[in-house]
C-alpha cells in the first residue's frame, strides 16, 4: 500500500511537470491557450447568467445564487479538467475502443494508478478551476455568506463528490466500449457534454419526480444544483434527508457501480483482446 | 545460463470468436435474436519452451497466431487454455512483477509521448518504472551511443520518421534492462539501413548482455540473420522449431549453384535448372545426394566457365514453399 502512494505521487509529479513544458513549449502557443481557455470558460455559464439577469433570477433561485451555482458548477469542470484533462483518461471510451489499453498492460503500476494519474493537468486543465473560484468566491461574498471552517470542508467534499459522478457515470457508459469498441468510441464525450450542458441549469421548479430523477438515476442535479442547495443551505423540496448523505450516498453507488463494470470490461478486453487498434489519440 | 527457463508455454490454446454477417437485408431479424458466431483457433494446443540467453525467430504466415503469443506472453491476453510462465511467473496473475523485468515492443505501435521530446518519455519511463538514477543515467548513455539517439533526443516524437521512432522507442524499451525482450516486427516499415541498425544492436545487446529475445518478423532475411533459433508456426501449431540449416534441410536441403559461361550452356546431371539468361545459369542441388567434391569434378568437365557462385537457397523462399506445402495439405484434408 505505501509502495502505491509512492507510485501515485511520483506519477502526479512527472505528468504534471510534463503538462507544464507541454504548456510552456512556445510563448505564443501559451498565450493562445491561456486566452483561449478564458473565453470558452466565460462563454459556457453566461448564457445562463444573462437569463437570470433578465428574468431577476429563475428556477427558485435568485442571480447570487445562481451565480454560486455557475461557479460551483465550474470548480467541479475544473477538478474534472485537473485531473482528467490529458491522454484521454476522461474520454475512457476512447481508449478502450481504439484498443489502447495494451498501453497500459505493459506498465508496471496498477491500473487505478495509471486511471487517475494519466489525465492530470496542473497547468492546462486549471483555468476551470481558477475560474470557478473566482465565481464562487464573488457569489460568496454577494450572497453575504458566512464562512466557517466545516462550510469550506462541506465545499470541498461537494466538489470531490460532483466530479467523482461524472467520472464514474463516464466510465459506467463507456463500459459499452469494451463490446462495441468502434461503435462506442466517443461515447465519453456524449456522457461529458450532458454534464457540462445541463449542470447549469437550476432544477428548482420541476416536478419532485423530475427532480429526484435528476439526482440519483441520471445524476446531472448532482453536479451543481443539488450540492448548490446543500451549501445555501435552501430546502430540497424531493427529500427530507440530510443532502450531504445523499450526496455521499450517490457518489459512492455511482463510483462502485463504475469500478465493477470497468473490472468487468477488462476481463472482456483480456479474455478476447481488441479487434482494432489506433494509433492516434493516446499521447 | 541456457538451463535456465525464460518462458514456458505449456498446452496454451486460445480461441477468438468471430461474428459472421451475410450482408443481407434478410438476415438482419435473424442476427438480432441469434447472432451467428464462428470461432477461430488461434493457438492449438500450443508448448514450447524458451531458455534464457536464447535468440528465437517467430515466424508464420498472417494469421498464425505470432501476435496472439506475444499478447500472451506479455500479459495483454489470456489464454482459453492452458499454462504460462514468463520468467518463473503468471502474466496475467503477475502483470506488475513482470513488467518490470521483460519488454515489449509493437512494431507498428509507439510508446514515446507524441507530443513531447524523446528525452521526456524516458523521464517518463525512469518514474513509471521506478528506475534508479545511477541505472537510469548508465542505460541512457549506452543506449544514445549504440542507436545513435543523440539528435533525436530533444525532438518530439510525431516529427520523427519511422526509422528514428523505431529507434527511439526500442532505446526506451531496454532503459529499465529488462532480462527478456518480445519485439513484435520490429523492422516493419523499415527501410535497409534502419533494418541494418535496428538488427545489429539487437545482436550486440544479445551477446553482451545476455538479453533473450523472443521477435516476430514477415522477414525471413533478417530473421536468419538475427536469430540462432526459429519457431515456425502454421494455424496456431509449431510447425518447425529448429536452426536456419535445419530449416533448410526440411525442404530438401538444397543449394544453388550459378554459373556463367562464355559459349554454350553447361550440362550439370543430376541438377535443377531453375533459371537461364544470357549467359547466365542457375542450378539447385541436393547436397544429401551430391558432395561438393562431385560438384566441384562436374564443373571442371565444362569447357566455357567464366565465373562459378555457390549459395544457399533463400530462406524466403524456403519458407514460401513451406507456406504453399501447408496450404496444400490443409485443402487436401479438407
Amino acid at each position: 500500500m505505501v509502495d502505491n502512494f509512492k507510485t501515485l505521487f511520483r506519477l502526479y509529479f512527472i505528468y504534471a511537470k510534463m503538462d507544464l513544458l507541454w504548456f510552456l513549449r512556445d510563448l505564443r502557443y501559451c498565450l493562445l491557450f491561456i486566452v483561449g481557455d478564458v473565453v470558452s470558460n466565460l462563454a459556457s455559464v453566461t448564457g445562463v447568467f444573462l437569463l437570470a439577469m433578465r428574468f431577476e433570477g429563475f428556477g427558485e433561485m435568485n442571480q447570487a445564487q445562481l451565480l454560486f451555482m455557475l461557479g460551483y458548477g465550474s470548480l467541479v469542470n475544473g477538478i474534472y479538467g485537473l485531473f482528467f484533462a490529458n491522454s484521454n483518461t476522461g474520454m475512457i471510451s476512447r481508449i478502450i475502443g481504439r484498443g489502447q489499453l495494451d498501453h497500459y498492460m505493459i506498465q508496471p503500476t496498477p491500473f487505478w494508478i495509471q486511471m487517475i494519474t494519466e489525465g492530470v493537468a496542473p497547468f492546462t486543465g486549471s483555468g476551470v478551476l481558477i475560474m470557478g473560484i473566482a465565481l464562487t468566491s464573488y457569489a460568496v461574498v454577494k450572497l453575504e455568506l458566512v464562512i466557517s471552517v466545516w462550510w469550506i470542508c462541506k465545499l470541498i467534499i461537494s466538489v470531490i463528490c460532483s466530479a467523482i459522478v461524472i467520472v464514474s457515470c463516464i466510465y459506467i457508459v463507456s463500459y459499452l466500449a469494451f463490446y462495441a469498441p468502434s461503435a462506442a468510441e466517443e461515447i465519453s464525450m456524449v456522457v461529458q457534454d450532458m454534464f457540462f450542458s445541463l449542470r447549469s441549469y437550476p432544477l428548482g421548479g420541476i416536478s419532485i419526480f423530475l427532480q429526484s430523477l435528476f439526482c440519483t438515476a441520471i445524476p446531472i442535479g448532482i453536479v451543481a444544483w443539488f450540492p448548490s442547495m446543500i451549501l445555501l443551505e435552501k430546502q430540497i423540496a424531493f427529500t427530507k434527508i440530510n443532502g450531504l448523505f445523499i450526496l455521499w450516498m450517490v457518489t459512492a453507488i455511482f463510483l462502485t457501480t463504475a469500478v465493477s463494470l470497468f473490472c468487468k470490461g477488462l476481463k472482456h478486453y483480456r479474455k478476447n483482446g481488441s479487434p482494432r487498434y489506433s494509433s492516434f489519440g493516446r499521447h | 545460463m541456457k538451463d535456465k527457463i525464460a518462458l514456458q508455454l505449456s498446452h496454451v490454446t486460445k480461441i477468438y470468436t468471430q461474428w459472421q454477417r451475410s450482408g443481407k437485408i434478410k438476415d438482419v431479424i435473424k442476427n438480432l435474436f441469434a447472432p451467428e458466431k464462428r470461432e477461430l483457433v488461434a493457438l492449438d494446443d500450443l508448448s514450447l519452451t524458451i531458455h534464457q540467453g536464447e535468440f528465437v525467430a517467430y515466424a508464420g504466415a498472417n494469421g498464425a497466431g505470432k501476435s496472439t503469443t506475444i499478447k500472451i506472453l506479455s500479459g495483454i491476453l489470456q489464454p482459453s487454455q492452458g499454462q504460462v510462465f514468463v520468467l518463473g511467473m503468471n502474466p496475467a496473475k503477475q502483470r506488475i512483477e513482470l513488467m518490470k523485468r521483460i519488454g515489449v515492443l509493437f512494431g507498428q505501435r509507439t510508446e514515446l509521448w507524441w507530443d513531447h521530446p524523446v528525452i521526456s518519455s524516458y523521464e517518463w519511463k525512469k518514474a513509471v518504472w521506478n528506475i534508479s538514477d545511477e541505472i537510469y543515467e548508465k542505460t541512457l548513455k549506452e543506449v544514445v551511443e549504440l542507436l545513435d539517439l543523440s539528435d533525436i533526443l530533444h525532438t518530439f516524437s510525431r516529427e520523427l520518421s519511422l526509422g528514428q521512432r523505431m529507434r527511439a522507442d526500442l532505446g526506451m524499451m531496454l532503459l529499465h534492462r529488462p532480462e527478456l525482450i518480445f519485439l513484435d516486427e520490429p523492422t516493419l516499415g523499415l527501410d535497409v539501413l534502419g533494418k541494418r541498425q535496428m538488427i545489429a544492436f539487437l545482436k550486440r545487446i544479445h551477446q553482451e548482455n545476455k538479453t533473450t529475445i523472443v521477435v516476430t518478423s514477415h522477414d525471413m532475411d533478417d530473421l536468419e540473420e538475427m536469430a540462432e533459433r526459429m519457431i515456425l508456426l502454421s494455424k496456431g501449431k509449431i510447425a518447425f522449431d529448429g536452426d536456419f540449416y535445419k530449416l533448410r534441410e526440411v525442404q530438401g536441403a538444397c543449394s544453388r549453384i550459378q554459373i556463367t559461361v562464355s559459349g554454350k550452356a553447361p550440362v550439370m546431371e543430376d541438377m535443377n535448372c531453375i533459371s537461364s539468361e544470357k549467359n547466365v545459369y542457375e542450378y539447385e542441388f541436393d547436397t544429401q545426394k551430391m558432395n561438393m567434391a562431385q560438384v566441384l569434378a562436374l564443373l571442371s568437365k565444362q569447357p566455357d566457365i567464366r565465373d562459378i557462385e555457390i549459395k544457399k537457397a533463400p530462406i524466403e523462399e524456403v519458407i514460401a514453399n513451406l507456406y504453399l506445402s501447408w496450404k496444400r495439405e490443409s485443402i487436401n484434408n479438407q
